[in-house]
């Protein structure tokens, strides 16, 4: 039942003027999609670059110049460019969706943060043209970051290019809390907000708490490369190292938090859609998530066991406890899926991929808490494996739930089944046979960032490995931008509600009409639009809490 | 077909997929499970850390094979049968459930932040009075390795004073410029003594990492870095900088040679008496490229 009389999908094909000068908070989420789709394939082809001269020891393919700037950028790549604004659009296009309201808070600012993407990407890009991008690792510690040691303009493109994603990052985050304080429909009280709502705001207090300065360690960097700055270049008086890596991973750490919550959220929308069931223990959640973001801010110096410069226990502990909120959302999870009814789309499959797939990367991520096997698995192969676990196995298999999952509000029409499933088995296949070996190779000693390595360590077979199943995951990309293809030039009619969902999203047309609503189901509930479907149910199956 | 053989079908066919990757993996040549767990430890610290990571890696096992239990399942179980259109019982949640949930994690993760951090003080122990000092030098992109056995300070090596008194290890210039045939230098140290290496970077940050010794630690300009190991088995072992530091960063390699205390005195002992062997240490002032000893702040 549409609650709208408006045929919104005209609005939906006009010109390309009208996509530059939107305010549209769905339309600018479409378009921070779309530019993160475009972003995930280049960061995608740097990730391939580097599988294929690990392929075998020795150089094959390209110099050891080319190798560093290849997994530089596809690191920076997809964690600004990709993840971080991908979920971003997804709080873009479902914020306002979810909590009743008509738009973002402010939207021409909101347009703003998403034009500082492209902008910057091209920035940052603009380096191999102009003879080299950055190429110090997307950590760019000090002093190799400094002039001497990383000649020509890509460094330079590259800080400047963050600065303006860390600006975009800010201004989204105010306006989302904003929004999300300020413009919530009646009825529609904090504790009855989605939890990817909750997600969101959370995820906007850390973006507020942390961004800002990485941000203004990027610009004391930006001194010390070109106007003779001591921040933390050792080659003057004054200058430390320590200080770039105490900066950097304030904020850095806290931006895998940024890159997860919002992706637990997607996942806390559709395993109880298709569970048919509420999602287990909300508020556990709510706090969960919460306590994630507060102890999030006291783990940074986990990055810097090695450095002998950082009080260990402390951080340790932090660390080691950061493991008890996002253990408790899991069995929330497996919890909501118990005595469901479980319907596989490919949004459920990928949800599922999510958790069987971040538990890796939640229990590996415990070894790296305990310090003395942090000191053997540090800075090798194995954080490469946790820190895919929990990028790829959580936050991309979170946005491929959400694709999939909204991707009828967001077009009218539903992904193809039959090939996202494809898509799931190549993407879950390739992903463990990339990131499983590389636990080995970690703790056998393989360091990360080498563009070659020994013939005789015993990685040649674990390598080529990992590079088949990278290539099994860009092949699997292929079955999914044919869907997109085709199912943008016509696919299944979705109609308003095609998962019998629970939030308010589902009570509009699909896509939405400018500005939403025209009328709201009562909200009494943090499932509104199950309320309606079921408002004449035995009242015992309905019950709230 | 009825659905019930399709699902066997279905499933038949899962079970043979994986079995094909298990022997495509076991085909592997140079895989063995010996890469699946850390190298042996080749001195005490390493072999404390090795039995903590043993620990965390067993209950690390059993949280996932129970919660990828769960999973599976949950999905096995719980799957909507078609034309089931009943809704499943609404639970919202399960209060003592929740507590226990909680409180079971915090315990396990405080018992082991607690034997981690028993080990850790085990790993990171010094003695005031080691036998066997070393200075290393970690530059782009090579390692030096310093001795300097009569009571001279090894930062003063480079002194003309001292010249004949100190043994200083550099990596074999590459034959034609080629830098992956440059031989790594080789650090000796004595069996089942401490060994102190005081460590010095003089232009960027690098890390001293020995995987035999589980051990490593970051050597950052302007912070110089004292650690200590006693190695227990007699061997040679590859050791890597771990610290992205730029172009070369693949070829910081070296060894550590653990040998009987008789056979490091009688190396030392060779070193010191000049002619020195080219081999060990090219010139007075090193391979092109390369920074005086005296490098210390």
């Amino acid at each position: 039942m549409a609650t709208t009389a408006l045929r919104p999908a005209a609005t939906y094909r006009t010109g390309l003027y009208e996509w530059l000068t939107t305010t549209d908070h769905k339309k600018i989420g479409i378009l921070y999609t779309f530019n993160s789709l475009i972003l995930f394939l280049i960061g995608g082809i740097f990730a391939l670059a580097v599988r294929t001269e690990l392929a075998q020891p020795g150089l094959q393919f390209m110099t050891e110049a080319t190798y560093n700037q290849m997994f530089t950028m596809h690191a920076s790549v997809m964690i600004f460019w990709v993840v971080i604004p991908f979920l971003a659009g997804f709080g873009n296009y479902l914020v306002p969706l979810m909590i009743g309201a008509p738009d973002m808070a402010f939207p021409r600012i909101n347009a703003l943060s998403f034009w500082l993407l492209p902008l910057s990407a091209m920035i940052a890009l603009l380096g191999f043209p102009l003879g080299g991008a950055a190429s110090a690792g997307w950590t760019s510690y000090s002093p190799l970051v400094q002039a001497k040691f990383s000649t020509g303009p890509g460094t330079d493109l590259w800080i400047v290019a963050l600065t303006l994603v860390g600006t975009s990052s800010i201004l989204g985050a105010i306006n989302f809390l904003v929004t999300i304080f300020k413009m919530r429909a009646p009825g529609m009280t904090l504790f009855r907000m989605p939890v990817f709502v909750w997600t969101i705001l959370v995820t906007s207090v850390l973006v507020l708490m942390g961004t800002p300065v990485l941000t203004s360690a990027l610009i004391m960097l930006y001194i010390d490369r070109n106007l003779g700055g001591s921040f933390f270049n050792t080659a003057l008086a004054g200058g430390n190292a320590i200080l770039w890596q105490n900066v950097f991973w304030f904020y850095s750490h806290p931006a895998v938090y940024i890159m997860i919550l919002p992706a637990m959220g997607i996942v806390s929308e559709v395993i109880p859609t298709f569970s048919r069931k509420p999602l287990f223990g909300y508020k556990a959640f709510v706090f969960a998530t919460a306590g994630i973001g507060a102890l999030g801010f006291s783990v940074w110096a986990h990055h810097m066991f090695t450095t002998g410069s950082v009080y260990l226990p402390f951080f340790s502990l932090m660390t080691f406890l950061i493991a008890v909120p996002t253990g408790v959302k899991m069995f929330n999870w497996v919890a909501t899926m118990f005595r469901g009814k479980i319907r596989f789309t490919t949004a459920m499959l990928y949800a599922v991929g999510f958790l069987s797939l971040f538990l890796i990367g939640g229990i590996n991520g415990a070894f790296l808490a305990s310090v003395p096997v942090d000191y053997h698995v540090h800075a090798t192969y194995f954080i490469v494996a946790h820190i895919h676990y929990v990028l790829f196995g959580g936050s991309i298999m979170g946005i491929f739930a959400g694709l999939y999952y909204w991707w009828p509000k967001m077009f009218g029409r539903k992904l193809n089944e039959g090939l996202g499933k494809i898509h799931f088995v190549g993407i879950f296949i390739g992903m463990n046979l990339t990131f499983f070996p590389m636990h080995l190779m970690g703790i056998s000693g393989m360091p990360r960032r080498i563009a070659d390595y020994s013939a005789t360590a015993g990685w040649n077979d674990l390598n080529l490995l990992a590079t088949i199943g990278g290539f099994t995951i860009a092949a699997s990309m292929l079955p999914f931008l044919w869907n997109v293809f085709i199912t943008l030039r016509g696919g299944e009619p979705a109609g308003d509600d095609p998962w019998e969902g629970n939030t308010l999203e589902w009570a509009t047309s699909s896509p939405p009409p400018p500005y939403n609503f025209d009328h709201l189901p009562p909200i009494r509930s943090e499932r509104p639009v199950f309320d309606r479907r079921h408002a004449n149910d035995v009242p015992s199956l309905t019950a709230g809490h | 077909m009825g659905p019930i053989a399709k699902r066997w079908a279905r499933r038949a066919g899962v079970v043979a997929a994986l079995g094909a990757l298990a022997v495509l993996l076991s085909a592997c040549s140079d895989f063995n499970l010996r890469t699946a767990v850390p190298p042996d430890a080749a001195s005490v610290q390493g072999q404390a850390s090795r039995n903590i990571y043993d620990i965390v890696f067993v209950i690390g096992a059993a949280v996932f094979f129970l919660v990828e239990g769960l999973i599976l399942f949950a999905v096995l179980r719980y799957r909507r049968r078609a034309g089931d259109d009943e809704l499943p019982p609404q639970i919202h949640g399960n209060n003592r459930l929740e507590i226990i949930w909680t409180a079971i994690p915090i315990a396990i993760v405080l018992a082991l932040f607690v034997l981690s951090w028993q080990t850790l003080n085990t790993v990171d122990a010094r003695t005031p009075t080691p036998p066997v000092r070393i200075g290393v030098v970690a530059f782009q992109w090579q390692w030096q390795f310093v001795y300097a056995p009569d009571g001279v300070r090894w930062e003063d090596c480079g002194a003309p004073a001292n010249k004949g008194r100190c043994v200083t290890v550099f990596g074999t210039p590459p034959a034609g410029g080629d830098r992956s045939k440059w031989t790594p230098p080789t650090m000796h140290v004595p069996v089942d003594e401490t060994v102190e290496l005081q460590m010095h970077s003089t232009d960027v940050i690098h890390s001293f990492y020995v995987p035999a010794f589980l051990y490593q630690r970051d050597i950052t300009p302007r912070k110089d870095q004292v650690i200590q190991f006693t190695a227990d088995r007699i061997g040679i072992y590859r050791g890597q900088c771990t610290q992205f530091c730029g172009l070369y960063h693949q070829f910081m390699e070296f060894q550590v040679q653990v040998e009987s205390k008789a056979d490091y005195v009688a190396w030392l002992q060779q070193e010191l008496t000049p002619p020195r062997s080219p081999s060990a240490a090219p010139s007075a002032s090193g391979p092109a490229g390369s920074p005086a000893v005296s490098a210390a702040p």
